[in-house]
């Protein structure tokens, strides 16, 4: 479990609470990646930084924070933008990836990079007072493209920016995804592996969780075609049917 | 009281979640509340409410509080604008108070609390199964007459409980920020993950 090279991508709403689970449960190899510096409107969420962390690059602010914290955890920082020049070579030398960016075009990219080196990721998303997690298993779970085909035009997107965010719910949906994180290290399988979590705080908290199907014609390769079960083999050879 | 420039930079992320804005900012800058609960379970959910700023903040510990000190610097540090006092104060209003029963001393330290407290408003989570949230906004009973919260002995921790506080801790953000018009009374009961929510009168 020590030896998992568990990669946060983005050190945000989400990102900041999966590290802080992560290294609470034990993990020791982290490697965090976000081109962004701490500025005074993330200190409300990103409940890591200070004031005096103002201007400092997040990987080093968290990096700092976490040998503080937890100095047996193994740190590697990257102060850059998850790139398609650079994903893959990050990914492959990762056991797992948690995806806590809030741009759809880095989620796409993730999820095509984990896709084709086959490693699992846990995806997060969260604006105003909604959250979503889901569990990507390569071949053989639903992947991001399954469910949204294609990233949204950019004109669609609503970014915290503009809708929002409050804290304790990025911090519910960045803990959840440090736990899927945990079963894949425990060689448990993840509880959200083929299935999404919506949590929605909008009235009293309401969390669901729905299976998700491959989509066929997905090039992720997870999409079987359905065995027909013994029954209805039965029923459409039986006379008359 | 006016929020400052620095104020509405900091917080403008939640400030412009609709149903919170300036107003709600401003009510979770002047609240008091109080947190209790064990060291590991409190430590995230007072961090988010420190960022929140959630203006004063009493914390009454249960359990093993070894290295807790440092936490409480911690989280003061996060938030020059809150103030973070350790125990509870016998005196004075009381907005929210948020327990977090996730052992047999918590338990027995938010009996105590909802024993003499004057409270206005209560979120109340158990982190052993099956997994509550009591949520019960001002003018309500208090907790005792809850079916979520109160019964006695604490049992299996889930595998859920940091989940459960911090929802726990989403709900009482929207209370003392005053989210919704006319909160209901609720109790959020968890099978798993999934919640199933359950409305009182």
């Amino acid at each position: 479990m020590a030896t998992e090279r568990i990669l946060i991508v983005g050190l945000g709403g989400l990102g900041v609470p999966a590290l802080w689970a992560l290294a609470r449960a034990g993990a020791q190899r982290l490697t965090l990646v976000d081109p962004d510096p701490v500025e005074l409107s993330n200190l409300a969420r990103q409940v890591i930084y200070r004031s005096r962390d103002s201007g400092t690059p997040k990987v080093e602010a968290a990096a700092r924070w976490l040998i503080e914290r937890f100095p047996e955890v193994n740190v590697e920082r990257h102060p850059i933008a998850l790139e398609a020049s650079n994903a893959a070579r990050l990914v492959a030398a990762h056991d797992f990836v948690i995806d806590a960016t809030d741009s759809p075009a880095a989620k796409f990219l993730i999820n095509d990079t984990c896709i084709a080196a086959r490693t699992p990721f846990v995806y997060g998303g969260v604006v105003g007072m909604t959250g979503q997690a889901m569990t990507v298993i390569p071949g053989e779970t639903a992947c991001i493209r399954c469910v949204f085909e294609t990233p949204p035009d950019d004109n669609e997107i609503q970014s915290c920016r503009e809708a929002g965010i409050v804290g304790p719910v990025a911090g519910a949906i960045g803990q959840m995804q440090a736990a899927e994180a945990m079963r894949a290290w425990r060689a448990q399988r993840p509880l959200l592996s083929g299935k999404i979590l919506t949590y929605d705080a909008s009235g009293p908290g309401r969390v669901r969780i729905a299976a998700v199907s491959p989509r066929r014609g997905c090039g992720c390769g997870a999409w079987k075609p359905q065995r027909r079960d013994a029954r209805s083999r039965r029923e459409s050879q039986s006379p008359g049917k | 009281m006016t929020l400052t420039d620095a104020q509405i930079e900091r917080y403008s992320r939640q400030i412009i979640v609709p149903r919170v804005g300036g107003r709600g900012q401003e009510r979770l800058l002047a609240a008091r509340m109080l947190l209790a609960g064990d060291a590991r379970d409190i430590e995230a959910p007072l961090a988010y409410l420190v960022g929140a700023g959630v203006g004063t903040i009493a914390v009454r510990l249960s359990g093993d509080q070894d290295g807790f000190t440092e936490k409480i610097a911690a989280a003061r540090e996060l938030n020059a604008g809150v103030s973070v006092t350790v125990g509870d104060e016998s005196e004075g209003r009381v907005d929210l108070a948020l327990l977090i029963i996730g052992s047999e001393a918590a338990r027995k330290v938010a009996d105590e609390i909802v024993s003499y407290r004057e409270v206005r408003a209560w979120v109340v989570a158990r982190l052993d199964a099956p997994g509550k949230i009591a949520v019960i906004p001002g003018g309500s009973p208090s907790p005792p007459t809850v079916d979520a919260s109160m019964h006695p002995g604490v049992g299996t921790r889930l595998q859920a409980a940091d989940f459960i506080a911090m929802l726990a801790t989403a709900e009482a953000f929207k209370l003392i920020a005053g989210y919704a018009e006319n909160p209901s009374r609720a109790t959020i009961e968890f099978d798993g993950y999934e919640t199933r929510v359950r409305l009182h009168p």
